[in-house]
């Protein structure tokens, strides 16, 4: 086994040098400094060289693509070095007299004069040497401890170098401060910056606190769902030019989905290469979630989880472009169920959230979505879908096309209207349609991890919009789609619905995976008349079992309609797994964005009076080890 | 404003003839006092008494946030009973430390300690101690003796209640012994802490004593004490004397060196620092001069010599008292120049150049103390200059003290002219130095309290990052230093 131990970019990112810096600024200023240090310790100059430290595997206890723990024996001999700034008093008696209290001092007259000289030290030829255990985990950031004091030697050079006595004292007092350094403030440091690389939730509350409108530009930039894609190829890999992709009208047909971002399929690739080695890179993609955040479930570790198509990994085109749905906790497969009403019903309230831009509305959406359940057999009979490999890299044409027809009947989901699931033991949302008063719960809940096993690819990395760990968000989600049926017309808009899945199901064996972003080009505009504000404000459970919950969403309501041009701004406000509801790129019309941004609102409120009550682990819902899942969270 | 405790202490000094200004501690006593005094910085009422002649207690009650107080008391073998104690008649001037008039270091002889056992039987011994009431609690103490009469031992102890000390190394509690040794001429001090087994040792030298035999002296003194002026003098002696003090009047001055040296053996701290100091010594020298009216006969030996030998020398000064320092720490190269001058008896400016050779940082300070209140009798009269020249003093109140001249005697009147003219007097202390520091300080009574309000401005110090970013809403948008900070405080003292 071998590591390749990439130390240049560190110091290759310009901003880390700055970074690093600040934190060891703060971490020096944070302690009561010695008396003799009369202002503020200021890091000055830092630089990590180029010599990477040796490192010996002492013992690995365990491992995994985003989780790590070792034991390592580390030895430096490098060239780093730092340089700190700062003013000290060089009459020591005077550091004597300050430190005590006057009435039983000799107070001299003169003698403690002071004289505060400006002092630059460099710290260099750092000799460590030190064991030292790695936890790493993609939720809780990097862990480094030192079980030993790791520092053997160091340079001090001073100003005060030709000075033996002050020489030696400044490195006494350095080395005793920076034994401290290393023990108690780097692996705080660390620790935080880690936290700052590769938990965006973290990234995500530190950026609503300085409330820099730059990263939000930044994340437009690597949106892979954005539509039309900013450097769009085609399936094969070939750069369409911008006539090809204006012809391919968003709004038009499906062809939309042979869209892909070449950014995208690269950052898959390189996905799909990591895994293979022990590299602990892994790119940035947008609306990922990684295996790390989700829940046992999604990882497939449910006893006998094992799909059917795990071997092939081929997904048909429109699938891979939506597939982030199959992994998220609510997919299931209804046709494995002979009695189709319970998990019809089930469904109404855990809508995945990525249905929430299609369903809004009921007659159209419902008429639409039967449209669209048309449309979807065609193109499968027809056999029309191109396909394409999840291993976004390997774009393999002709095997995963004929993968993908040949499984295209399971593969296409039942509209997304269809593939809600309300688990009756919650509280809040209780069920709506007295045809189905008490649903089989157990059936329900069996039915959802079986999409997995069955289109689970093998990947590690499972693209995903929403979160397992947020497995209740997702049906705290769902529902206000729903709701928006069922209070105004609820009896008719549920008995459609599951004559629509009765329907779909007796006929296709399909997956109910809802999927927004395929759903949403088919919006139309009209559909802006029904979103007054009252009827969003009486969306169901969430507004009404919460509205206490100090969310900055309800303000913005009343500012829906403008909302239009605001879009990328949102996402700084909304719970991370839920910016792309709020991206622009994903809704075509303002009413749409509008009705998104509502929905996204109250998803995030209900998703944050849930958390604060604890009902994660509520145990009809398939996250009910809440507490063993790990936090909502998604890669960019 | 000297805090009760301290008064009684140097009255007790004073008492017992102790010269406090014959030491290297206090060679820029004056310069310090105008400019370097202490502004409090909280809500402070201390309530003292003298209540035995022999017993002093002291309470201070002060908040700054949070309420905190101390507890002292104070012993002297020494009868202080003749020392005024009660805060409206304690004269401004011994509280408030302002200009020092340095007295005439007077020279102490064998006669001199023999008169000394033979007068007091007992050596003056002082016993005081401070409890200060959380945060933290603190007890300080002070043991005084006078083991010889021209020795001086005293031993400070300080102890502090925290478990956790703010800085390594740093003792609960520590022991200063401090023993000076004043012979006049000379004064050499030593002292120990056990803090670090600090050393220390400090020297004075007066220049141009060239005071005559020591054997006439003591005689001289012997004479007068047992009342015995059948012992001649020699003539020849009396000669001596006569240009010594002769000397001493046309040029009434004194010109000190002095030293000082601190070693740790533990931490290896050393600090050392010479200095040098002339002064005029206008009033002392005066026969007029009243401060030394009750003072002790030894004291007044070479006083009551000197008026004896030159009565006619009531002679006007040349110039204004002033003192003027050099110190110099040669170890960090700080250099220290002060200038202070007293051009009318309610006025005196300050002024204080540091200079450091190795840095080159300066600084210069300026202050002045102006001592108001005094000339109030004059406060009533109205002066007219008339056309034709002649001038003609009115006094619009002229016809009440006619009225009520007979109400009092002379003695009492005296006594309540003294008594309003005290209670109206006050001083004010005003510094400024090159940084923009400012301090005020106004010291003063209010009907039979002793108030002192002070406040200290100083401009923001915004040298680095941390605390540019700290402290950012004062700055403007250049990061330009716009905030001031500052302490204001009120003490307050009543004592009986």
């Amino acid at each position: 086994m071998a590591f390749n131990f990439n130390w240049a970019p560190l110091s290759g990112d310009p901003g880390f040098y700055k970074r690093a810096e600040e934190l060891l600024t703060d971490a020096m200023n944070k302690n009561e400094k010695p008396a003799i240090i009369v202002d503020d310790i200021i890091v000055n100059e830092l630089n990590l060289g180029d010599v990477p430290p040796d490192l010996e595997v002492v013992e690995i206890s365990d491992i995994g693509v985003d989780k790590f723990r070792g034991t390592f024996k580390m030895s430096y001999a490098g060239n780093a070095f730092i340089t700190i700034k700062t003013r000290v008093q060089a009459n020591p008696l005077n550091t004597y007299l300050v430190t005590r209290p006057t009435y039983a001092s000799p107070r001299p007259l003169a003698a403690a004069a002071g004289l505060t000289i400006p002092l630059q030290i460099t710290l260099s030829d750092f000799k460590l040497s030190a064991i030292i255990i790695l936890v790493f985990s993609r939720q809780k950031g990097l862990t480094i401890v030192f079980r030993n004091d790791p520092l053997e030697s160091l340079k001090v050079s001073s100003t005060f170098d030709s000075i033996p006595f002050v020489a030696n004292y400044l490195q006494e007092v350095i080395e005793g401060q920076l034994r401290t350094l290393f023990m108690d403030e780097l692996p705080a440091i660390i620790h935080r910056m880690s936290l700052r690389l590769w938990v965006p939730e973290h990234k995500a509350i530190e950026e609503r606190a300085l409330m820099t409108e730059e990263d939000t530009q930044d994340e437009l930039s690597v949106d892979p769902l954005a539509s039309p894609p900013r450097d769009p190829v085609d399936s094969s890999g070939a750069t369409l030019t911008p006539q090809e992709v204006a012809a391919l009208s968003l709004d038009s047909h499906r062809d939309y989905h042979s869209l892909f971002s070449r950014k995208n399929l690269l950052r898959l690739a390189t996905l799909t290469d990591s895994h293979r080695t022990l590299s602990l890179f892994t790119p940035n993609i947008r609306d990922a979630v990684f295996r790390a955040w989700t829940g046992p479930l999604e990882r497939g570790e449910v006893p006998g989880s094992h799909a059917s198509k795990t071997t092939t990994p081929a997904l048909s085109r429109s699938q891979s472009y939506v597939g982030n749905i199959h992994k998220t906790a609510y997919t299931f497969d209804s046709s494995s169920h002979a009695s189709l009403r319970p998990a019809l019903h089930s469904q109404q309230s855990s809508l995945s959230v990525t249905s929430l831009g299609s369903h809004r509305l009921k007659p159209h959406g419902n008429r639409k979505r039967k449209k669209r359940v048309v449309n979807l057999r065609k193109s499968a009979t027809t056999g029309e879908v191109e396909a394409i490999s999840e291993d976004g890299s390997t774009v393999t044409d002709s095997t995963s096309v004929t993968g993908s027809t040949s499984d295209s009947p399971v593969v296409f989901s039942v509209p997304p209207g269809a593939s809600s699931f309300e688990p009756t033991g919650d509280p809040v949302t209780p069920p709506r349609s007295p045809r189905f008063p008490a649903s089989p719960l157990h059936q329900s809940q069996e039915a959802t991890p079986q999409p997995h096993r069955r289109q689970r690819p093998p990947s590690h990395i499972d693209l995903n919009f929403t979160q397992p760990g947020s497995s209740s968000v997702n049906h705290e989600a769902s529902s206000p789609s729903w709701t928006g049926d069922a209070t105004i017309r609820p009896r008719r808009a549920q008995r459609r619905v599951v004559k629509l899945n009765r329907e779909q199901q007796h006929d296709q064996d399909s997956d109910e995976t809802p999927r927004a972003s395929m759903i949403l080009p088919e919006q139309r505009p009209r559909q802006q008349s029904h979103h007054d504000l009252s009827e969003h404000a009486y969306q169901g459970p969430p507004v009404t079992h919460v509205p206490h919950s100090p969310q900055p969403y309800m303000s913005r309501k009343a500012a829906l309609p403008e909302l239009s041009t605001a879009g990328p701004s949102q996402p700084a406000t909304l719970p991370n797994f839920l910016s792309f509801i709020t991206d622009s790129s994903n809704s075509q019309s303002i009413a749409e964005r509008a009705w998104m941004m509502k929905m996204a609102a109250e998803v995030a409120r209900r998703y944050e009076d849930e958390r604060t009550k604890g009902r994660f682990g509520a145990p009809s819902t398939p996250s009910a080890n809440g507490e063993d899942n790990p936090p909502p969270a998604y890669a960019r | 404003m000297l805090p009760f405790m301290d008064y009684v202490i140097r009255e007790f000094g004073t008492a017992t003839d102790w010269n406090y200004d014959n030491s290297y501690s206090f060679l820029t006593a004056t310069s310090d006092a105008i400019l370097a005094f202490e502004t409090p910085s909280s809500a402070t009422l201390h309530v003292s008494s003298l209540s035995t002649a022999n017993f002093a207690t002291s309470y201070t009650l002060s908040t700054l946030g949070q309420l905190d107080g101390s507890l002292s008391y104070l012993y002297s073998s020494v009868p202080l009973g003749h020392v005024p104690s009660q805060s409206p008649t304690i004269p401004l001037k011994r509280i408030v430390e302002g200009y020092r008039d340095v007295p005439l270091p007077v020279r102490l002889g064998e006669v001199a300690r023999a008169l000394h056992n033979l007068e007091e039987g007992r050596k003056p011994t002082l016993l005081h101690a401070t409890l200060a009431l959380p945060p933290p609690t603190a007890l300080t103490a002070l043991y005084a003796r006078r083991i010889r009469p021209e020795t001086l031992l005293s031993v400070c102890l300080n102890s502090t209640s925290i478990t956790t000390p703010a800085t390594p190394g740093l003792p609960p509690a520590s022991l200063l012994a401090h023993v000076q040794h004043d012979t006049g001429r000379f004064s050499i001090e030593g002292l120990a802490s056990t803090d670090n087994a600090l050393l220390g040792a400090r020297a004075l030298w007066n220049f141009a004593m060239g005071q005559p035999d020591l054997e006439y002296t003591t005689m001289g003194a012997l004479s007068e004490l047992g009342g015995n002026p059948d012992i001649p003098i020699p003539p020849e002696m009396i000669d001596g004397l006569s240009r010594y003090y002769r000397r001493l009047l046309s040029k009434p001055s004194l010109l000190s060196a002095g030293a000082e040296v601190y070693y740790s053996p533990f931490s290896h701290v050393i600090g050392l620092s010479t200095g040098l100091r002339f002064t005029t010594l206008a009033s002392h020298i005066t026969p007029t001069d009243s401060t030394k009216v009750g003072s002790k006969p030894l004291a007044g030996t070479s006083a009551a010599l000197t008026s004896a030998l030159l009565a006619p020398a009531n002679v006007s000064h040349s110039s204004f008292p002033y003192t003027m320092t050099l110190t110099l720490n040669p170890i960090i190269g700080a250099l220290a120049s002060t200038y202070s001058v007293k051009p009318t008896s309610n006025l005196a400016l300050s002024s204080r150049f540091d200079f450091n050779v190795y840095s080159w940082e300066s600084q210069y300070t300026l202050g002045a103390e102006i001592w108001r209140g005094r000339g109030r009798k004059n406060k009533s009269k109205k002066i007219d200059v008339k056309e034709d020249g002649t001038v003609l003093v009115s006094d619009e109140l002229a016809w009440v003290r006619d009225r009520t001249k007979d109400w009092f005697s002379e003695e009492e009147r005296l006594l309540k002219d003294e008594r309003m003219d005290r209670e109206q007097e006050n001083v004010i202390k005003l510094r400024l130095d090159a940084g923009c520091n400012i301090g005020a300080l106004w010291t003063g009574r209010i009907k039979s309290l002793l108030v002192s309000a002070g406040v200290t401005v100083s401009p923001v110090a915004a040298s680095t990052g941390m605390m540019r970013r700290d402290a950012g809403a004062m700055l403007d948008a250049e990061g330009r230093r716009k905030g001031w900070t500052g302490k204001i405080g009120l003490s307050v003292a009543y004592s009986t």
